[in-house]
């Protein structure tokens, strides 16, 4: 095996090196000047690196499915749109973090270089087409997190949280790992593109190959928090700093779902009943679990951690409709839905990080009594993300279940829709209880909102986003439906 | 473009209201804002072709093209006197808020105003994905409605209503979902559209309730049951009429409950005739339960308004029992019923609140010999009461009447039933009414005679065309039937295999 690396290779992941070259110039900077740099210029040259990655995948768009570094990665129709996506949380995320209460001027160099790596991490999860890199690229995104978490200032809950992820990381990379050996025992291979025409033979005549196969599910499930590994996502969540919260609510679970996305594929689902029920179980307890465990939580924080575990259910509704089938359609959904999910998200936790006054406080919803007589607009921006988030047409929220559940009910899903909705009917009650606080009494807000521009630009960025994924969601669909047909032909 | 401007002005009027009033000045903009509204509407009649059948005025356009989602709007006579009364209905409700909304009412406005644009557009959408989008955004503004203008449980009633309304509308979705995936498999083409939706064999098993097509109906019934209310899902109702600040009541009342029997009408007789056929006489019982049971339940009510909100359950079991009677005398007294219901109920849900704005009291046993002191307001009261009570003369009672007619001819023995739920209906009102305004004069009357002044001039023109529909309707039905007859004798004439064209196309 000859390994040779041409340019088109560098060509290829342009976008992961601006995204790298972006990330050390603040800390380049700050070891010259042996000082802090000032962090709005830091948070314009991380941003212009993500701007540039962004504009590159753009225009590469039309190149089609590229095979670089010895089919190492590959860069395919699913990436396209999943990249982007990444990178537009990644930049929300970053707005957020500008002058947060947990920056307080401090470190935002070094935070800003995590940020990216764990966002080099993710682009390498995404195109990777060996479970090795696979493993890289999620190693590199989770530990950068380890450390964003572990960096606040407050003392209890978020050393709780970074050490409690930072533990279950460890653990499910070991049994991703182990999985990893057993499949590549039982395979010879760890390609994703090989193991996919092995698999069918695989599974009738291997069951260390499913054992394996089942391991490695186990650690993609816990990243994406499904039931019965989201054990740890409220308590990180609500630990960790707000604006890396938003960050890992939406890239993370996005990177890792794709990835995920692309592992199920390489294995014929349809084929096992047995694990096609086990995954429509896992779905269905997901949903429940995140949205019963939402409706108890007073902290607004450890309320969106809830419903995003929920949220990880409706997307593993459309993993499962990709697996078994219409791999066409489920993908261009999951993507669809994530895309949804994550601005809606970003939107929310923009708004509690501009409420946080010290790191210590946490955000209830008791808190947010009489918030509309004092900050209409805000609270206006709040109502509108939560409806999405609960799936109130016609915001972005509605578009992604209605074409996540199309999906299920065409594949023949119909009671993973049925328990669908059903979760979506209780998760109303916690999403509109906010609301109730914000608009229904008449006391008056007792907090400053914090003066923070760029936060309050994400705000609006992400209720831009959300109206127009809503209204607009055919073109959007249709453009993301156009780049995954690229990978299935 | 009228149906679109129909629908989308009352849209922009929010938004002039946002942006060019004060809290001084927006009671009188808003009042004649919606007038506007309410005169553009007028146009309808003019554009409107009274002796087809078929669906009018049409627009589409291709929204979302992977799943043959259009924007798709046309009317029809069934829809027709709907939007009018939605229309009708909101200035009088701005006009008749002027004092009861103290706080706040530029955003009450704006609400309401939301609210007409999503009333509307569920009545004009052909497109079932656009009607499921417009019934499900008028939860949104009567829920902040509800919840900032109610009274001191505001909030679990808010709350109850939405999520209610909720569950059985997102059932709905997947029925309509499966609906779009069955039209790609017989049409050949996925698509949302009702007209496609109609030509649609929808698979059927007589006895079984696990048919594709006996849980869609199940899935479209039970959104629509709950909207109407029909027991036993009607509990929502009583809460959230008795917090519902008077307007919000009136649009609830006069409009939000007709999206469920229009529900009915446009989607689940058409839609699924084998499962009506087979199931049609459960949901005709739980209407006569309803019947009953919300003249009972209203009789021994101690609050006007929880009376007038039991009164509604009754009235709209009429409502299903006609259309379940599947003939023409039983739809069209039920559509006639569905329009006399919003005039009538809705004038007397403004009557009460013109009442407790005064003495802040619902409570009966509190009034009595209320006609010494308010003769005009008694008038009024009694002129609605008769209505309510399908006196003939007055609208009720044509819709009753033509309801009975075809539930005798349906069913006998659900006739007698319903017949007496008349009698029941005449009980409770006319008790309430003996009760508040005459007899020994109670405690309001004898110590805080005062605050007892008679209508205003604002309130008289608030009421007078409610009065003036009520006689009208009951005088002339023709002059209102007549738009809608080749409709609904289309609808009877084809019921089994109900197709619906649109006007000028030739299939």
């Amino acid at each position: 095996m000859s390994v040779s690396t041409g340019i088109h290779d560098i060509l290829a992941i342009f976008p992961l090196l601006a995204v790298f070259f972006a990330s050390t110039v603040p800390l380049l900077i700050k070891s010259i000047k042996q000082k802090e740099p000032s962090a709005m210029s830091t948070l314009i040259q991380a941003l212009s690196g993500v701007g540039i990655a962004a504009g590159w995948i753009l225009i590469s768009y039309s190149a089609g499915s590229l095979s670089v570094f010895s089919n190492a990665l590959i860069i395919d129709g699913t990436s396209y749109p999943s990249v982007l996506l990444i990178l537009l949380a990644t930049g929300v995320a970053l707005l957020i973090s500008y002058e947060n209460v947990n920056v307080k001027g401090e470190h935002f160099a070094e935070r800003v270089f995590l940020i990216l790596n764990s966002c080099i991490g993710m682009m390498t999860m995404v195109w990777a087409n060996d479970l090795l890199v696979t493993f890289i690229g999620l190693e590199i995104m989770s530990i950068a997190l380890y450390l964003l978490v572990a960096m606040s200032h407050e003392q209890t809950l978020a050393k709780e949280a970074a050490f409690k992820y930072f533990i279950m990381g460890g653990f499910s990379a070991a049994v991703f790992l182990y999985g990893l050996a057993f499949i590549f025992g039982s395979s010879g291979v760890t390609e994703l593109s090989s193991l996919k025409s092995m698999s069918p033979q695989l599974l009738a005549n291997s069951r260390l190959f499913v054992l394996g196969w089942s391991m490695m599910l186990v650690g993609f499930c816990f990243k994406v928090s499904i039931f019965p590994f989201h054990f740890w996502t409220p308590d990180v969540y609500q630990g960790a700093p707000t604006p890396i919260t938003a960050f890992m609510a939406t890239a993370v679970k996005t990177a890792s779902f794709i990835a995920l996305l692309k592992f199920i594929l390489s294995f014929p689902v349809s084929e096992a009943p047995a694990i096609l029920d086990t995954l429509q179980w896992m779905a269905i307890l997901t949903i429940l679990v995140g949205n019963i465990g939402a409706i108890m939580q007073e902290n607004l924080k450890r309320m969106l951690a809830y419903s995003s575990i929920a949220h990880s259910g409706y997307a593993f509704i459309a993993l499962i409709v990709a697996g078994s089938g219409s791999g066409e359609y489920g993908s261009t959904s999951l993507i669809f839905y994530l895309l949804t999910y994550s601005v809606m998200n970003l939107g929310a936790f923009a708004i509690v990080a501009l409420f946080e006054k010290f790191e210590e406080q946490s955000l209830h919803v008791s808190d947010l009594k009489g918030l509309a007589n004092k900050y209409p607009y805000l609270s206006f921006c709040l109502a509108i993300f939560l409806l999405s988030l609960a799936g109130i047409p016609p915001t972005a929220g509605f578009f992604g279940k209605l074409y996540v559940f199309s999906g299920a009910i065409n594949s023949g899903f119909i009671w993973l829709a049925v328990w669908g909705v059903l979760g979506s009917v209780i998760s109303v009650y916690y999403y509109l209880r906010p609301i109730v606080m914000m608009y229904m009494f008449d006391d008056l807000f007792k907090e400053q909102a914090q003066p923070l521009g760029p936060a309050r630009v994400a705000v609006g960025v992400s209720l831009v986003l959300v109206l127009m994924v809503g209204l607009l969601s055919s073109p959007i669909f249709m453009a993301i439906q156009k780049s995954v047909k690229l990978m299935f032909q | 473009m009228i149906l679109s401007i129909i629908i989308f002005l009352p849209l922009i009027l929010g938004l002039l209201v946002v942006f060019f009033t004060t809290e001084k000045t927006v009671r009188p903009v808003a009042f004649v804002l919606a007038l506007l509204q309410f005169a553009f509407s007028l146009c309808l009649l003019q554009q409107f072709d009274p002796s087809s059948a078929s669906l009018q005025l049409v627009e589409r356009y291709s929204w979302i093209e992977p799943f043959g989602i259009t924007y798709f709007v046309g009317i029809d006579g069934i829809s027709l006197w709907l939007v009018l009364l939605t229309t009708f209905l909101t200035p009088i409700i701005f006009l008749g808020s002027f004092t009861s909304i103290a706080k706040n009412f530029k955003s009450f406005s704006v609400h309401m105003f939301i609210l007409e644009t999503a009333l509307v557009g569920s009545f004009l959408s052909m497109d079932a994905i656009l009607f499921y989008i417009f019934f499900e955004a008028s939860l949104i503004p009567m829920y902040f409605i509800v919840g900032i203008w109610g009274g001191p449980r505001r909030i679990y009633a808010t709350i109850k209503f939405f999520i209610y309304t909720m569950l059985g509308s997102l059932l709905m979705l997947l029925a309509i979902i499966g609906m779009m995936i069955m039209a790609g498999e017989q049409l050949g083409q996925v698509s949302a559209s009702l007209l496609d939706f109609y030509k649609l064999q929808i698979p059927f098993v007589e006895g079984t309730l696990w048919s594709p097509q006996a849980m869609m109906f199940l899935a479209f019934a039970l959104a629509f049951a709950i909207k109407v209310p029909l027991f036993p899902v009607h509990t929502w109702l009583p809460d959230a009429h008795v917090e519902a600040p008077t307007p919000g009541s009136v649009i609830l009342a006069g409009v939000m409950l007709k999206l469920g029997t229009y529900g009915f009408l446009r989607f689940v007789l058409p839609l699924f005739p084998e499962a009506v056929e087979s199931w049609g006489c459960w949901i005709s019982i739980l209407g006569l339960i309803g019947i009953i049971y919300g003249a009972w339940v209203a009789m021994v009510q101690p609050d006007i308004k929880k009376l007038v909100a039991y009164s509604s359950v009754s009235h709209m079991g009429y409502v299903i029992l006609g259309l379940f009677a599947l003939n023409i005398y039983g739809v069209t007294g039920a559509y006639y019923q569905m329009l006399n219901h919003g005039i009538s109920t809705g004038a007397l849900f403004l009557l009460v609140g013109m009442i407790y704005e005064r003495t802040h009291s619902r409570e009966i046993k509190e009034y009595g010999g209320l006609a010494s002191v308010m003769p005009l307001f008694t008038i009024a009261f009694f002129i609605i009461t008769l209505s309510s009570i399908a006196v003939p003369g007055t609208n009720g009672f044509i819709g009753e009447f033509l309801i009975l007619m075809g539930t005798f001819i349906h069913s006998p023995w659900m006739g007698v039933v319903a017949a007496t739920g008349v009698v029941f209906g005449a009980v409770y009102m006319l008790w309430m009414f003996k009760r508040v305004f005459f007899g020994e004069a109670g405690n309001i009357v004898r110590h805080h005679k005062e605050v007892l002044t008679d209508l205003s001039l604002r309130e008289k023109v608030v009421l007078a065309p409610m009065i003036l529909f009520a006689i009208w309707m009951g005088v002339f039905p023709q002059h209102f039937l007549k738009w809608s007859k080749p409709s609904l004798d289309h609808f009877i004439a084809n019921k089994g295999q109900y197709h619906l064209q649109i006007k000028g196309e030739t299939e």
